[in-house]
């Protein structure tokens, strides 16, 4: 248990300077945007009247561009941590809220693609991994591979192609029902179903070698059995550590499918405040990703021992 | 000598043939050469000139004339597909091999040196890819403004991490075998061990990684273009074409079918052929 206790520490303090480059990284990168001062100053006056280079500097001074790099990062990552990322150039919205209004929305779609994923990605790793001969295997292949390879865009337009404009059971956007769900839910969900179909496929059949196996196998267990019971448990331990990655690959789709199917959230979000450089609410979105991509691998990794005891801590440090 | 190099080009043969066994590496190969190769040739090939607007013919169907119709301001479809995919494809193929470059360059240099240097750019590494690829592209070119050159700096600035943790992870599992160790005794230089001793023993890593990569990048820079974040139309590229072909979808979809299934088939063919390849190599050592 000490071992456990102190991987558990380390890693925590691995994770401090990883969520202090993101934050710089995320508050570089809005303010590289340039200094806002000069639109702001104007924001109020009519358009045929410039602002003074005296109202500019006002407005730079008073929220903070004249002063170094990183005494305005500080002083924005003090606020950050107080949940307090400023105001939308675009709305005047506070970004907190503004991302507190549209985060439900989104993991609302990305837990109904993490539901599809696990009911697709399972049975297409059992086929891949039970069948033998020459040709199923290679058709699995084929399709996993499908997954990956087509982009997030067209797919939701083939299906809302197939399924809302020729077949008419399910609305083409909108945000209502189930139904306005299942198309969005299923193009968010292809490539993460691909990655990890490809990943429990491969960790079923290292499995199926196993001594535990061979030794249900001369119990007379029933080979779905074996593969349910036994195998499956350990081999999805490997899919834990890519987690961070799907996570990550949810958020980036929900851009695109948050486009496409006219939904609210947090992809929709960033496509605005990149659309139109409003650079508190860039800040925001980059760093909620980022923290949120960092803590789950933090939690998978604290974790990870706890659920597979093979895990032998002594040797990582 | 001349034994050695012998042995060297049958083990090179075996793959091969392990390769070609596979029909779905055979097949990735196949799309890969079928789909880019009329590509390259695009001003041999193309009918029309792709930027040529012709308003009375616009939205035609399939013709003679115009092979795959023509889009939404009448321009032929199968030039701008030809143009765009050269365009997609070459984006794809620099900002591959820029990231294989920084991320060779970045593992060996973490696995050969060690100490703080290896720890930096774990770290860094830490960081990069715990931001979501897509989002920080989208800011950043909202920040330098959009333009190709500015989305393949984006990409290649994000994209290494996956080939520096796999050099590095390899490379310091190759500094404890013997044969490098004897060179460090003899006298050799780290550069000199790096360069002729540990490179050569992560080509074929190296070499899947960036296939698969193609696919992947393919997929991130059409995404992105799409997106408005890539390449600015009137010049076609096959994502923005899809973007461009929204507001025609219900009249003629196959205006945003025709570059869907383009990108769809050769990152396909990449990521088959990347692991096929994967597999040609793998056999061997195991």
């Amino acid at each position: 248990m000490r071992g456990t206790g102190r991987y558990a520490v380390s890693r925590l303090l691995l994770a401090v300077p990883t969520l202090f480059g993101l934050s710089f990284l995320s508050f570089v990168l809005g303010s590289a945007s340039g200094d806002p001062s000069s639109k702001l100053a104007s924001a109020g006056l009519p358009p045929e009247i410039l602002p003074t280079p005296e109202q500019i500097d006002a407005v730079r001074h008073r929220l903070g561009f004249d002063k170094p790099l990183l005494v305005q990062y500080w002083r924005w990552l003090t606020k950050a941590l107080h949940g307090d990322l400023g105001r939308s150039l675009l709305t005047h919205r506070g970004v907190t809220d503004a991302i507190r209004d549209a985060l439900p929305s989104t993991i609302e779609l990305a837990l109904s693609s993490v539901l599809i994923m696990v009911v697709l990605a399972v049975p297409l790793a059992l086929i891949g991994a039970r069948t033998r001969g020459r040709w199923l295997p290679q058709i699995v292949r084929l399709v996993e591979l499908s997954g990956a390879s087509i982009p997030g865009f067209f797919l939701a337009y083939l299906l809302i192609y197939v399924f809302a404009v020729k077949l008419h059971l399910v609305p083409v956007v909108g945000q209502s029902g189930w139904k306005s769900m299942v198309l969005p839910a299923f193009t968010l969900a292809a490539l993460p179903t691909a990655l990890v179909a490809r990943l429990l496929q491969s960790s079923l059949v290292e499995v199926m070698r196993e001594d535990y196996v061979r030794t249900a196998r001369g119990k007379g267990l029933a080979d779905l059995r074996i593969y349910l019971g036994h195998a499956m448990r350990n081999a999805a331990l490997p899919v834990l550590t890519v987690l961070g990655s799907i996570l990550a690959s949810l958020i980036e789709g929900a851009v695109v499918v948050e486009l496409i199917f006219g939904r609210s959230g947090i992809g929709n979000l960033t496509l605005e405040s990149a659309g139109s450089s409003d650079y508190p609410m860039m800040q925001g979105v980059v760093l909620l990703a980022g923290v949120v991509v960092v803590l789950f691998n933090l939690a998978v990794d604290l974790l990870y021992p706890i659920i597979d005891v093979r895990v032998r801590l002594g040797a990582r440090s | 000598m001349s034994g050695g190099r012998r042995r060297r080009e049958h083990e090179g043969a075996r793959p091969l043939r392990r390769f070609l066994r596979e029909p779905t590496a055979v097949v990735g190969a196949l799309l890969l050469i079928v789909v880019t190769f009329p590509l390259y040739a695009a001003s041999w090939v193309a009918p029309d000139d792709p930027y040529v607007v012709d308003v009375p013919h616009r939205l035609a169907g399939f013709s003679r004339a115009h092979p795959l119709g023509t889009d939404g301001l009448g321009r032929d479809m199968l030039s701008r597909m030809l143009y765009g995919g050269r365009k997609s494809v070459l984006l794809t193929l620099v900002v591959t091999l820029l990231i294989t470059f920084v991320g060779v360059f970045l593992g060996i240099l973490a696995g050969m040196r060690g100490g703080i240097i290896d720890r930096l750019v774990v770290q860094l590494v830490d960081i990069v890819q715990s931001v979501p690829i897509v989002i920080v592209s989208m800011v950043t070119i909202a920040v330098l403004g959009a333009g190709t050159s500015k989305l393949i700096f984006v990409i290649a600035v994000l994209g290494w991490p996956r080939h520096t943790r796999v050099v590095r992870a390899a490379t310091l599992s190759l500094r404890e075998r013997q044969f490098i160790e004897s060179c460090r005794v003899l006298g050799a230089s780290r550069l000199r061990i790096a360069l002729r001793h540990v490179v050569p023993n992560i080509v074929r890593p190296v070499v899947v990684l960036s296939t698969l990569d193609v696919g992947r990048i393919l997929l991130l820079i059409s995404t992105l273009s799409f997106l408005g974040f890539g390449a600015r139309p009137p010049a076609p590229e096959w994502g923005s074409m899809l973007a461009d072909a929204r507001r025609y979808f219900f009249v003629a979809p196959r205006l945003l079918i025709i570059p869907g299934v383009a990108i769809f088939l050769v990152a396909l063919g990449a990521n088959l052929f990347g692991e096929g390849l994967r597999d040609a190599f793998e056999a061997r050592t195991g």
